[in-house]
């Protein structure tokens, strides 16, 4: 059984589909920081396994909206206008892994991956302070801004693989990676992913 | 280009390209620096009586730490510019003492760019002390004596200003718009100038002077009073400075270009004479306003980072800490 795991993990491709829930923190003055926080998304994974214990992987990541809402009332000349305000931001990310794996039952297989992850996070701000705070002929043609920002960094991880059928089988893990946002917004953020896999 | 149109084909496609690239440049409005800055003031060598808010630092302008805390701070908020508050020749706040603010740039902030203000009250007292008026504004500027043999003349603009600015900050210090160096302009003003009808021309002259001696063409961005003032006026773009009591934020849009004005607080009740208050409600006032401003504006021109003087200023006190430089901060970061 056991050389049969390891003869069709010596050279297997698996595809797999998941769900990852993708938690973001960014560190310092809270004051700076509206970008915590956490969201369910969902992934694509691909990857071979070659000469049994090299794995490469292409893993793709599609975060939900992670939403920051505030609002507060200001005294603008004796009205109390309630001001309100969203920052949502979306996180995308492709990366490319290698890694180590091994098996650690005759049908589970742990795996250690390091890679490179492209990452974009999208941020829109919202908000409807130009209605309460611009007297005329001060205009706003938009409350609304939008920032894409683009940037490439080291992700790690590791899962774990369970063979349920000949072909199928249920995939666990964790990935890692640093976060950054211009102008110098740095973080980190953490995803737990569970999935189903093929092998081929 | 329209010869070429008619030659051939080819040419057409040519023409149409660069007629193509040739739009695309000039919608392209492109900054040098993240578009949030703060007037600067450097006449100080204490602590001004009206002061309600201390500053952390120690608070005298001849000493090169205080311009490099200030520079240190502009950057802890985030801001791509510094609009030094330019009161001309002679004055405690002539352009060409800039020099420290240059050396400390070069220290702690070299991505830091400087915009020019010219404070347009000083033309008028800088005349009338010449004239022997006294330093006040109680004669009005006359804009269509540009000679100077009345009660007016370009030189208080340009030699005693603008070009001693030119001459001070180089060209990679400046904040510039397409490449073209940003001056911003302060009110006019029916009580301070006479002729206002002539301040077209004077913007034209000053154009012309700033493309002669230093081959450049300002980004000139005026108070909205001079437009109103002077209609055929000709700027790049158009602020709109707050007034106690009205408003606290503007956003103008001119040649479809926007600058966006806010003011944290402001507090003049310890000023000679006494003045207005606006209340900074710990800090929400100032978000309102950026609020308000930030997510339609190309530039914001925020008053004022070390407006002491006046109470409007952001920089770290003993009152706030460093709340108003992270509020500032996080629109720098989050509303680019």
């Amino acid at each position: 059984m056991l050389s049969t795991a390891a003869s069709s993990a010596a050279q297997s491709i698996l595809a797999g589909v998941g769900v990852d829930h993708d938690i973001q923190r960014f560190p310092g003055n809270p004051d700076v920081n509206r970008l915590d926080g956490h969201a369910a998304g969902w992934m694509w994974l691909g990857g071979v396994t070659l000469f049994s214990h090299l794995t490469l992987r292409v893993e793709d990541s599609r975060g939900g909206r992670i939403v920051n809402s505030q609002a507060f009332t200001v005294d603008i000349d004796g009205r109390m206008p309630a001001i309100q305000s969203s920052l949502t931001h979306v996180t995308r990310s492709t990366a490319v892994l290698a890694g180590f794996t091994h098996a650690l039952f005759a049908r589970i297989h742990l795996t250690y991956l390091a890679g490179a992850s492209s990452t974009r996070v999208r941020r829109t701000f919202s908000t409807n302070a130009p209605l309460f705070v611009l007297v005329g002929p001060s205009a706003s043609n938009s409350s609304v801004s939008i920032t894409t920002d683009d940037h490439s960094a080291l992700i790690v991880g590791a899962d774990v693989t369970a063979e349920l059928a000949p072909h199928l089988g249920v995939i666990a893990g964790i990935r890692r990676q640093s976060l950054h946002v211009e102008p110098d917004v740095s973080g980190y953020g953490t995803r737990p992913l569970v999935g189903v896999i093929w092998r081929f | 280009m329209a010869v070429l149109v008619a030659a051939d084909g080819k040419s057409k496609w040519i023409a149409t390209l660069l007629l193509l690239l040739f739009s695309i440049q000039l919608s392209a409005l492109e900054l040098n620096a993240g578009k949030y800055g703060s007037m600067f003031y450097w006449w100080f060598d204490r602590l001004p009586s009206s002061t309600l808010y201390p500053p952390t630092i120690s608070w005298d302008a001849r000493s090169p730490a205080w311009w490099e805390s200030i520079v240190r701070q502009a950057q802890e908020a985030g801001l791509g510019w510094l609009a030094p508050d330019a009161w001309g020749q002679a004055s405690n706040a002539d352009p060409a003492t800039l020099g420290p603010l240059l050396a400390a740039i070069d220290k702690v902030a070299p991505r830091l760019k400087v915009a020019f203000f010219d404070d347009t009250t000083s033309e008028v007292l800088r005349k009338n002390l010449a004239r022997g008026h006294g330093w006040t504004t109680g004669v009005r500027f006359d804009l269509a004596d540009d000679a100077g043999t009345g009660e007016g003349g370009l030189t208080y603009f340009y030699e005693q200003q603008w070009r001693r600015f030119f001459q001070t900050v180089p060209a990679r210090y400046r904040l510039t718009v397409d490449g073209r160096p940003v001056v911003f302009m302060w009110h006019g003003g029916y009580e301070s100038y006479s002729n206002q009808n002539f301040f077209h021309h004077t913007l034209a002259r000053l154009r012309q002077l700033v493309q002669r001696d230093f081959g450049v063409n300002p980004f000139v961005i005026v108070e909205e009073s001079w437009v109103l003032l002077d209609p055929a006026t000709e700027p790049d773009a158009v602020y709109d400075w707050f007034q106690p009591y009205k408003t606290f934020a503007t956003l103008r849009t001119w040649n479809g270009f926007r600058v966006g004005h806010t003011v944290a607080g402001y507090d003049c009740s310890r000023c000679d004479p006494a003045g207005p208050t606006i209340e900074r409600q710990n800090g929400l006032l100032y978000q309102a306003g950026l609020q308000a401003i930030s997510t339609d504006s190309d530039l914001v021109l925020i008053e004022g980072f070390d407006n002491v003087d006046e109470n409007a200023h952001l920089v770290e006190t003993t009152a706030w800490g460093k709340l108003y430089l992270s509020i500032t901060r996080w629109f720098a970061s989050n509303v680019p």
